[in-house]
């Protein structure tokens, strides 16, 4: 018994040695799978985009039509805009910020990040979701005031989509009771559909394009637009770029060809 | 198989342990039962869940081996040793344990991006929004349950049959090796275990250093971030069950092999 201990324990070892070995011999960057060979390889060097997590589909089918048009690989890392607006600060590097609404831009552009903005690319259009039915009746934004509800909201800080209607909860008094009915704040539209979907909460609030996944499931409450703020979802080029040229083509190609595929993808392109 | 007499005093100590072991099945069916089969089969036979499997497993393995060759120094010499400052050191190397990760993910970022950042690229070993800095962060979040196991293992060594071997003429790799690491065994196995674990659910910290890149730095627990993100909730479930279960097999085997309990 003790023998075979032994043994195994040597051939875990010996794998786990082979494990490292193979893992320290992996060429830099993208790895395994050999999808994405290095940027070397084709000549031309790819552009690193930080894109709002929320803008996930449309962006990357954005970006392997470019690729094929151009050759020029366009590596997009995903997060929510609060969290990209740190990691380009920090880094001081990338080419392409694109994240899910217009205030992150500009708090970019003051700090001297942004070199070109085009757009809009679509809007942002926040709604109102509940579960299948609308339990809780709501009809308008003003009910999300009520006293007993509980409803799941994106974080206004963090994400875009709070950043937009927390302004309207402001503009129509109602910010402390909503905040009163938030228990919790999530880091995603996304989350919100998830938390409503199962059941955590009488309503949220989402992008109008969280909702087109989930239409069978979900109701979606629209917010009267004489009280709703719609936010423009732009593209900007870094100053950090060291390939700016490379970058405003993509700009371009984003203000030309961006609008159709976010509209696939269940996003309002006009106003 | 020992014969079980249970008493009042065990009986409480029973009971504690079969509810939480129903409540830990019913979480991980709850989770299976949520889930959709058609979902289940598309997500194995989606070729970028094949990336993020193998892309995890490798990574996480070769954090938990980085983590181990820092913990057995770390370990031992917290162990065996006393000096100045050690309490404050001990707790410098839980500071992951505490940090949320995301807090980690940015300490690292700040220190692979603004302060070395250029010396690694000189070196063309550039970390940020790399798989390498998927293993970085997985090892700098294991790193400090392997230390804390492995020393508690050399703990309970008593130290007195080290320097019985050193008398009859080993010399200190000898003992070590010969000596101080098979008794500590069990508890180094457990503590890998724990690291291993820890890195393969990894996601806070590699999210902030090695970004959220499909197909680059996709591993299993941001492949089900990005599935989330966008409303899809059967691929993250999906997802979510298939790390569990291949979790779940590994460790036990691993927990059979080598006859180790986890021990924290």
């Amino acid at each position: 018994m003790k023998r075979l201990v032994q043994v195994l324990a040597t051939m875990f070892l010996s794998l786990l040695m082979a494990a490292l070995v193979t893992g320290c011999g992996k060429p830099s960057g993208p790895s395994a799978g050999g999808e994405g060979s290095t940027s070397q390889a084709q000549g031309k060097a790819s552009l690193f985009a930080y894109v709002g997590a929320n803008l996930k589909d449309p962006v990357s089918e954005l970006a392997q039509t470019y690729e094929q048009k151009t050759g020029v690989k366009v590596e997009l890392t995903f997060n929510n805009s609060g969290a990209l607006l740190n990691q380009l600060e920090t880094m001081k590097k990338g080419d392409v910020y694109m994240p899910g609404g217009m205030p992150f831009v500009e708090a970019a552009q003051k700090k001297g990040y942004i070199e070109e903005i085009a757009g809009p690319i679509a809007y942002h259009t926040p709604v109102i979701v509940t579960p299948k039915g609308n339990p809780a009746k709501i009809s308008k934004v003003q009910d999300l005031g009520r006293s007993g509800l509980k409803l799941v909201i994106p974080d206004k800080e963090a994400t875009a989509i709070g950043k937009t209607v927390f302004k309207t909860f402001d503009k129509l008094g109602i910010t402390e009771s909503v905040e009163k009915n938030s228990p919790t704040y999530v880091e995603s539209p996304a989350k919100v559909v998830a938390a409503i979907l199962m059941g955590q909460g009488d309503a949220g609030i989402v992008e109008y394009s969280n909702t087109y996944k989930n239409l069978e499931k979900l109701d979606v409450v629209e917010i009267d637009s004489a009280v709703n703020i719609v936010d423009q979802i732009p593209c900007a080029t870094l100053n950090y770029s060291n390939q700016k040229d490379q970058a405003r083509d993509f700009l371009e190609f984003m203000k030309k060809e961006g609008p159709a595929v976010f509209e696939k993808y269940g996003f309002k392109t006009k106003i | 198989m020992v014969k079980l007499r249970i008493g009042f005093f065990q009986g409480i100590f029973w009971l504690v342990f079969i509810l939480i072991t129903i409540f830990m099945v019913v979480m991980v069916g709850g989770l299976l039962f949520y889930g959709e089969w058609a979902a289940f089969l598309s997500v194995i036979r989606n070729p970028e869940f094949h990336f993020a499997v193998v892309f995890t497993l490798w990574t996480s393995l070769l954090a938990t081996v980085l983590a181990a060759a820092v913990a057995v120094p770390c370990g031992f010499i917290l162990s065996r040793y006393h000096f100045q400052g050690k309490a404050l050191i001990d707790a410098l190397m839980d500071i992951p344990i505490v940090l949320p990760p995301l807090v980690s993910g940015l300490a690292l970022l700040i220190l692979f991006g603004p302060v070395l950042g250029n010396t690694l690229d000189r070196l063309g070993l550039d970390v940020v929004f790399s798989a390498r800095g998927v293993v970085v962060a997985q090892w700098f979040i294991a790193t400090p349950f392997a230390i804390k196991t492995f020393k508690q293992a050399f703990d309970a060594i008593d130290p007195r049959l080290e320097n019985v071997a050193r008398t009859l003429g080993c010399s200190p790799a000898d003992v070590f090796l010969r000596v101080t690491m098979p008794l500590a065994k069990g508890g180094v196995l457990g503590g890998l275990t724990m690291a291993w674990a820890r890195a393969l659910g990894e996601f806070g910290a590699t999210a902030m250093l090695a970004g959220i890149t499909r197909m680059k730095t996709e591993t299993l627990s941001v492949a089900i971030f990005l599935n989330m993100t966008i409303g899809d909730m059967q691929f993250a479930i999906a997802t979510a069950v298939i790390m569990l279960l291949v979790a779940l097999i590994l460790m036990s085997v691993f927990k059979v092999v080598t006859g180790t309990g986890v021990r924290l």
